[in-house]
């Protein structure tokens, strides 16, 4: 998992996988409040990865508001290469589409592979319109 | 006799309908009667010289195959032409077969299904409440299966009305809890795509001519069931309205 070159669809599942450990294990969230969506196109983008129903704000721990509307849209892009900037300004367009007309936030998360460490990084950004 | 195969495609298409529901005794039901029908013509005949333009077809795309001739498709299209013209095999004779032949292999497909789905698997032991919410549901404007699976729902219908004729300003009044995300698709497209999410639900719908196909999401509540299943009535009706 640390020295193997993946596809991109095996870099998506490890980065979707480690999501939604880090909402389970990290966040104490059930499994029942998280959503991994079907992706659809929809004006040039796919939906995004996950929706998440924090009903007890526990993301609060991580993020910077104190509460949020609901669902909180979520997109991963994993990268165990070379970091694509494109593929974070994509995830964040998508999450733009998601969010729009709306006062709901987004989270991005970006988990990237540490060489030098044998290790993944893990990233939350949190995204307003 | 009857020259029109039209009902032959309708039946096809129905029959495709229903095993994309998961409706196999409608399946069966319309295959096995038009079936019936077409066996009153002499549709041996019509199967032989579908049979016969098969073969023909086989051996011209060998042919093709083995010279490595340029333009393959059109070449092959144009000796199959020839050669039908020569062994004056009737084209009329030929789409019943062809459409009677596939007509039985879809009905072979189904009684494969229809026996898969009836074995025991691990399913079976699996979570018993999952498995009751898993339905088929028939009104007069549409017919609608259910599955439910650990995280979502997913729901099949076949309505009354085309995706062109959908109309999601009612919706929006009779889901006013909900906000709607709403592809602008351009005119000639026979398909759509909308997202409509609220407090406690995310569902995508996606339409393509008389088909809808929906994912719903939902925190795993003891009222999830009502909530959804009033969800899914609620777009149905007003969809095919």
């Amino acid at each position: 998992m640390i020295e193997k070159f993946f596809s991109g669809d095996v870099s998506g599942d490890i980065g979707e996988a480690l999501f939604a450990y880090f909402l389970i294990n990290v966040i104490n969230l059930m499994p029942s409040q998280i959503g991994h969506t079907k992706p659809v196109k929809r004006s040039g983008y796919l939906t995004t990865d996950f929706v998440v129903w924090d009903n007890l704000y526990r993301l609060t721990s991580v993020l910077q508001k104190s509460n949020y509307g609901l669902p909180l849209f979520a997109e991963v892009k994993a990268f165990t290469s070379q970091i694509d900037p494109s593929r974070i300004g994509h995830g964040l367009a998508q999450l733009k589409m998601a969010i729009a007309n709306s006062t709901l936030i987004g989270l991005l998360f970006l988990v990237i592979r540490n060489q030098q460490q044998q290790r993944y990084d893990a990233y939350l950004i949190e995204v307003e319109r | 006799m009857e020259k029109d195969p039209a009902f032959l495609i309708r039946a096809i298409n129905e029959v495709k309908e229903s095993i994309w529901l998961g409706d196999y005794a409608k399946a069966i039901e319309t295959a096995d009667s038009n079936l019936d029908v077409a066996k009153r013509f002499e549709f041996i005949e019509f199967e032989n010289t579908a049979n016969e333009v098969r073969q023909i077809l086989r051996q011209f795309r060998k042919e093709a195959k083995q010279k490595n001739m340029k333009n393959r498709r059109f070449w092959v299209a144009e000796q199959v032409s020839k050669s039908i013209e020569e062994k004056k095999l009737d084209s009329q004779k030929n789409l019943f077969g062809s459409l009677l032949i596939y007509l039985y292999d879809l009905r072979e497909a189904i009684a494969y299904l229809s026996e898969i789905k009836s074995q025991t698997t691990m399913e079976t032991y699996a979570d018993k409440t999952q498995q009751e919410d898993d339905s088929l549901q028939r009104t007069d404007r549409c017919r609608y299966s259910i599955k439910r699976f650990p995280e979502r729902w997913e729901v099949r219908s076949i309505l009354d009305k085309d995706v062109l004729q959908w109309n999601t300003e009612i919706l929006r009044k009779e889901l006013p809890d909900f906000v709607f995300s709403i592809e602008e698709a351009p005119k000639e497209r026979r398909s759509t795509t909308f997202e409509i999410y609220s407090r406690e639900m995310y569902a995508q719908v996606v339409g393509q001519d008389n088909q809808v196909e929906m994912s719903i999401y939902t925190p795993g509540t003891p009222d999830a069931r009502t909530r959804v299943r009033k969800v899914i009535e609620t777009i149905l009706n007003t969809l095919g309205q």
